[in-house]
């Protein structure tokens, strides 16, 4: 069964919702000088923003899935810095103290792990001058770089794949989705969450109940305990937990139908996806890689291949734009469900 | 007419009277301005350090603290200026103290070693805060020594110079 290719209209269309996003929740962080030239960007480009990087003493810049580009006085992307808008030492530390609420002593284990999740999910990455205490680090201080990268939840973006990962109104399949850094993984995986978590009427399967373990915050980027982006009703959110850890302790604690976990391939993670799969619970997760043949170089991926533990892999690429769907292959027969022509 | 001139000469003793009172009050309201300061830095820290909730939220609680002084009115501030996003924490409780300053019975001397707490309110980890929360609350109680023996010394004095310079002032008349 071959079908024809097809993106996503959600990934490339109606970003009105990533706009407001920016301006109700990022913009009032900004210093003044760059919230009025980033108002000026045309909404289009804005559309595809992905980062505002700032660096201390040094021009402010913006990725977008066009590439990298400076920002000027006006809002105009740049290619050199020569005319581009700088931020000063003391503007960075003033974004990142009202980031924080003025309350860093609030968000200490966040800077600790290096990034903060802004209410509306978008995530702060941090650096500067480490503390370190008995090995571990204890603080960031001194912090010259802010990397904000925008959240972009594209609701119904999974609608297409849903189908290929449903077994019937009660059950799924364990599926492992591929695909290279930046082509929508983690949006995948986030709204198959919600998804599988809201269960629905048209595909005829039910409200399952999920537990979602969220390593990095990306998924649900919880705000004060509080999800960001829509996940699902019947959906558990284990914020900043490690993986391995995690999916057992939700086994547990939660008696979930389904776990759910991005970026296997550590150490560990067969132990914690075979004790999940002995329980009879469903998997779906996501790994880094361009193919499954790919994948299968990486030890620990090739032991959860090799384990037969999945039953379906899909794998994105950012051929026609992020969140492409480029194959769907069954797991036991590794025959090919779907290929994007 | 003499009549006239006793109520006149009472009227005056009165008034005097009623500036000294003022005044010794003064030196009274001072000490409880900062005790009850001592008691909403002890609030703070303990919004701050143990129930963990972001600075504004913590200054605006302490600031609903029922206490007789005024001295919440910087707590208040300070978060109002926080929730428009113009300025820094230090910032912000710099100038609520400059703004307010006036409202209340405290002096220029115990303002500046309020300042101290701006220095890094919101911007340590939980032991920086405690730090320096509790850093200006040990200057806070040399202020409150030192004002109570102001106040022993001067409180009665004012209330006496009040009546007395009073009547001093009608003998002088008549």
């Amino acid at each position: 069964m071959i079908e024809t290719a097809v993106t996503f209209p959600g990934f490339l269309g109606d970003n009105r919702a990533t706009i407001l996003n920016i301006e109700r929740n990022l913009l009032p962080f900004l210093p003044k000088m760059i919230c009025l030239s980033i108002r000026k960007i045309p909404e289009t480009v804005l559309q595809k923003l992905e980062e505002i990087r700032f660096r201390a003493e040094k021009p402010v810049m913006l990725s977008t899935s066009g590439g990298q580009f400076f920002l000027g006085n006006n809002g105009q992307l740049l290619k050199f810095s020569n005319d581009a808008l700088f931020i000063s030492t003391q503007d960075v530390h003033k974004t990142l103290e009202m980031m924080c609420e003025f309350s860093v002593y609030a968000f200490e284990e966040d800077i600790k792990n290096g990034f903060l999740t802004l209410k509306g999910g978008h995530r702060v990455g941090i650096s500067g001058r480490t503390v370190t205490e008995n090995g571990g680090v204890k603080t960031i201080k001194d912090i010259s770089s802010l990397n904000i990268r925008i959240s972009k939840e594209i609701l119904g973006c999974a609608g297409k794949i849903i189908k290929y990962i449903i077994k019937d109104n009660k059950n799924i399949y364990n599926t492992l989705l591929i695909s290279p850094p930046k082509c929508g993984k983690t949006t995948m995986l986030r709204d198959i969450t919600r998804l599988l978590g809201d269960g629905d009427k048209e595909l005829g399967f039910d409200s399952m109940k999920v537990s979602l373990i969220d390593e990095r915050s990306e998924i649900a980027a919880c705000y004060k305990g509080v999800p960001q982006n829509h996940i699902g009703v019947s959906t558990d959110i284990l914020d900043g937990c490690p993986k391995q850890e995690g999916m057992l302790m939700m086994l547990r604690s939660m008696s979930p139908q389904i776990i759910i976990t991005d970026e296997i391939g550590s150490t560990g993670d067969y132990e914690a996806i075979q004790k999940i799969y002995n329980a009879g619970v469903s998997v779906v997760t996501s790994a880094h890689g361009y193919n499954i043949s790919e994948l299968k170089s990486r030890q620990e991926v090739l032991r959860l291949i090799e384990g037969n533990f999945f039953d379906r892999f899909i794998v994105l690429d950012n051929s026609k734009g992020p969140g492409t769907l480029k194959e769907i292959v069954d797991g036991s027969t590794m025959e090919v469900i779907y290929k994007c022509s | 007419m003499f009549i006239v001139k006793l109520i006149g000469g009472l009227f005056i003793v009165a008034a005097t009277s009623l500036i000294g009172i003022l005044k010794a009050n003064e030196y009274e309201n001072r000490t409880s301005s900062l005790r009850e300061l001592v008691c909403l830095l002890q609030m703070l820290e303990t919004e701050i350090c143990y129930k963990s909730n972001i600075l504004c939220d913590a200054l605006l609680n302490c600031a609903k603290a029922k206490i007789e002084s005024n001295v919440g009115i910087f707590f208040k501030e300070t978060a109002e200026l926080l929730k428009i996003r113009k300025m820094t924490s230090t910032e912000a409780w710099d100038k609520a103290l400059n703004e307010n300053l006036k409202y209340t019975s405290l002096k220029e001397e115990d303002a500046e070693i309020l300042k101290n707490l701006g220095n890094s309110l919101g911007t340590s980890d939980y032991d920086g805060q405690i730090k320096n929360i509790r850093f200006v609350l040990k200057q806070l109680e040399v202020q409150i020594s030192k004002a109570d023996i102001d106040c022993i010394k001067y409180q009665s004095m004012y209330k006496k110079l009040g009546v007395l310079g009073g009547i001093a002032l009608v003998v002088m008349l008549f």
